[in-house]
C-alpha cells in the first residue's frame, strides 16, 4: 500500500469529533512534507461524513453535491466558500448567483419539509440539514447531527442522506450512527441501514420517518441480541456455585469435583 | 523515533476505530518502522490463539497439544511459549521449535509457581467462562534473582479468551507486578484490560476496550503460609474481583451509555407511541391464541 492509501485509511476511520487531533497526530508521525496529502484526505472525510462547516457563524453541510471546483455552495443562504478542513470554517465567502438549471422553489420546499421532519426528532442545537441538487429533479436531503462532549468522554454523530426524485417520486438513501465513549478505555458503537429505492407519493417525509423508526427498532433488537446471546454467554457474573472462588491449595477441589462428575463417580 | 512520534501514535489509536487496532498498528509501523517495538509492547491487542501440533501420534505428555494464548509476554520472534509444556511453537503452523540461547524460560522455582498459576486460573476459567474459554498465564522475574526463590517479587500476565461464534469475542489481559513491601507484606499492582467486540450481522457493532488499575498491600497471614499459595490467593482474588467489576462496567457502557448518547442526538421515540404499540402487540398476540 502506498503512503496516500495508508494515511487516508487511518483518517477515514476517525471517530466523531476527532479529526483535528488525528490530523495533527499523523502529521507528527510522518512529518510536514505530507501536509497537502493529509489535508486532501481530511477534506474527503468531512465530505463523506457531512461534517458541518461554520460559514459566517452558521453551520453548513458540505457534500459531493454542493462542491463546485474547490469551493462549496450554501444554497439556503446563496453563498459560495472554500473550507479550512481542520478548523472546519468557511473561507473566501462570496455571494452565489443561482444557476438557471436549479429549481430553486423545489429546493426550498424540500428544505422546509426536511426542517419540519428533524425539528421534533433531533436535538435542534446540534443538527444541521441541507438540500443539495444532485441532477435535474433529483435532490439530496441530508441530515447531520454531531454532538461532542469530550469533557464527559463521549462524542457521537448521526448522518442520513436520501436522494429524492421530484418527478418519479422515487427515493433511496441511508442512515448511520456512530458513538464513541472513552472514559477508562475506547469503545465504539456504530450501526447503519440502507433504504432501497422505494416509490413514494408526495409523502416522502413519511417514508423517511418510518425508515428511521425501523432503523431504531432494529438497533434495539440488535442490542438485545448482542446482550442476551453474545455478552451474557461470554463470562458469567458468578460461577454456577453462586459464590466466589476459594483460592489457594483448595482450588484443586473444584477440579476433583468436576472430574468426579464427568466420570460419573 | 522521537517521543513525540510515539505519543502521537498512542493518541491517534485512541481516536480511531478500536476494532481495527491490529491493522492500524501495522499501518503506523509501515509509516514509521522505528515505532514497532514500543508500540507492540504497549498497545493491547486481541489475543492470538495458538493450537500446537502433536510431534507424534499418541503423545500423552501433559499439556501437549493444548491450546494457549499469545501476547508480547510469551513471544520470541514468530514463536510463542506454551504455559502447559514450557516449549516454543510457531504461531502459523503450530509446529514446536528448538529453543535458541536467547529464548526466555523461567527458572525452576518460578516455573513451578507458573504451573500453579496456570492450573488455578484454568479452574477459574472453567467456572466463569465455561465451554469454549481458554486461559494462559506467564510469569517473569522483575529484579536480580537472589538465591533463586523470587521472594522479593515477580511479575506476570493472566489471559482469558472466549469467542461466541460471529456474535462476540472477549479478551482479558491482566498484567500484575508483585513486590515485597515489608518483611511480612507484599504489594500487588494489577492493570486489567478487557477487549470486547460484539457484532450483529455487520449492521450493529459494539467494540473496544476498558482498562482499570488496582493496587493493594497484603500482609502474609498466617505467616507460615507457603509463598506460592499466598501469591495465587491474592492475585487470583484481585483478578476475580476486577473482572467481575469490569464485566458490570462493560455491560453499562456497551448497552446503556451508547444508547443514552445516541438519544442525545436523536430523541427516543415518543414513549406513548411505544406503549400504544406494545398494547396493540399484546392484543394481536391474544387474538392469535
Amino acid at each position: 500500500m502506498d503512503f496516500q492509501k495508508i494515511t487516508a485509511n487511518l483518517i477515514n476511520q476517525c471517530l466523531p469529533g476527532e479529526i483535528k487531533h488525528a490530523y495533527n497526530d499523523i502529521l507528527t508521525i510522518v512529518g510536514p512534507n505530507a501536509k497537502q496529502e493529509l489535508l486532501y484526505s481530511v477534506e474527503q472525510y468531512n465530505i463523506d461524513n457531512f461534517v458541518p462547516i461554520k460559514v459566517q457563524d452558521t453551520p453548513v453541510i458540505i457534500s459531493k453535491y454542493n462542491k463546485q471546483g474547490s469551493k462549496y455552495i450554501d444554497y439556503q443562504n446563496s453563498l459560495i466558500f472554500s473550507v479550512d478542513p481542520i478548523e472546519l470554517v468557511g473561507l473566501d465567502i462570496e455571494p452565489y448567483q443561482e444557476k438557471e438549471d436549479i429549481n430553486v422553489s423545489e429546493l426550498a420546499s424540500l428544505y422546509e419539509s426536511l426542517k419540519m421532519h428533524v425539528s421534533k426528532k433531533f436535538a435542534p442545537e446540534v443538527t444541521t440539514i441541507a438540500v443539495h441538487p444532485v441532477a435535474d429533479k433529483r435532490f439530496a436531503l441530508i441530515v447531520s447531527c454531531t454532538k461532542y462532549n469530550p469533557s464527559n468522554f463521549w462524542n457521537g454523530n448521526w448522518k442520513s442522506c436520501y436522494i429524492y426524485d421530484t418527478d418519479s417520486k422515487l427515493m433511496e438513501g441511508e442512515a448511520a450512527v456512530n458513538v464513541h465513549y472513552f472514559e477508562d478505555g475506547n469503545v465504539k458503537f456504530n450501526s447503519s441501514k440502507t433504504l432501497d429505492q422505494v416509490q413514494t407519493s408526495d409523502d416522502y417525509i413519511k417514508v423517511i420517518e418510518s425508515f428511521e423508526l425501523e432503523f431504531e427498532n432494529e438497533m434495539q433488537s440488535s442490542f438485545n441480541n448482542l446482550n442476551e446471546l453474545g455478552f451474557k454467554s461470554l463470562r458469567r457474573r458468578l460461577p454456577v456455585t453462586r459464590s466466589k472462588i476459594n483460592w489457594g491449595r483448595a482450588i484443586g477441589n473444584y477440579r476433583l469435583g468436576k472430574d468426579a462428575a464427568s466420570t460419573g463417580l | 523515533m522521537s517521543d513525540e512520534q510515539y505519543d502521537a501514535a498512542l493518541d491517534l489509536l485512541s481516536r480511531l476505530n478500536p476494532g481495527s487496532v491490529q491493522e492500524n498498528l501495522m499501518a503506523l509501523i509501515s509509516l514509521e518502522p522505528t515505532l514497532a517495538d514500543d508500540l507492540l509492547s504497549s498497545v493491547d491487542q486481541p489475543l492470538k490463539l495458538l493450537k500446537p501440533k502433536l510431534q507424534q501420534q499418541n503423545d500423552n505428555t501433559t499439556g501437549v497439544g493444548k491450546d494457549f494464548l499469545c501476547c508480547d509476554y510469551n513471544r520470541d520472534g514468530d514463536y510463542y511459549r506454551s504455559p502447559w509444556t514450557n516449549k516454543y511453537y510457531n504461531l502459523g503452523t503450530g509446529q514446536q521449535t528448538q529453543e535458541t540461547e536467547e529464548s526466555y524460560f523461567p527458572g525452576d522455582e518460578l516455573r513451578n509457581r507458573e504451573q500453579l498459576f496456570n492450573d488455578s486460573f484454568e479452574v477459574y476459567k472453567d467456572m466463569y467462562y465455561e465451554n469454549g474459554g481458554v486461559s494462559s498465564c506467564y510469569l517473569w522475574e522483575t529484579s536480580e534473582i537472589e538465591d533463586n526463590t523470587y521472594d522479593n517479587g515477580f511479575a506476570g500476565v493472566v489471559l482469558f479468551q472466549k469467542g461466541k461464534g460471529q456474535l462476540g469475542k472477549w479478551d482479558s489481559i491482566h498484567v500484575f507486578e508483585v513486590s515485597k513491601e515489608t518483611e511480612d507484606a507484599f504489594n500487588y499492582k494489577l492493570t486489567s484490560t478487557i477487549i470486547l467486540h460484539l457484532n450483529d450481522n455487520d449492521k450493529t457493532k459494539l467494540g473496544g476496550n476498558l482498562t482499570r488499575q488496582v493496587e493493594k498491600v497484603i500482609k502474609r497471614q498466617p505467616d507460615n503460609i507457603a509463598l506460592d499459595e499466598f501469591h495465587i490467593t491474592n492475585v487470583g482474588s484481585m483478578v476475580e474481583d476486577i473482572e467481575t467489576q469490569m464485566r458490570t462496567m462493560l455491560e453499562v457502557v456497551y448497552f446503556e451509555k451508547t444508547m443514552d448518547i445516541y438519544h442525545q442526538l436523536k430523541f427516543a421515540v415518543d414513549t406513548s407511541d411505544n406503549r400504544a404499540k406494545q398494547q396493540e402487540d399484546i392484543i394481536k398476540g391474544l387474538q392469535n391464541l
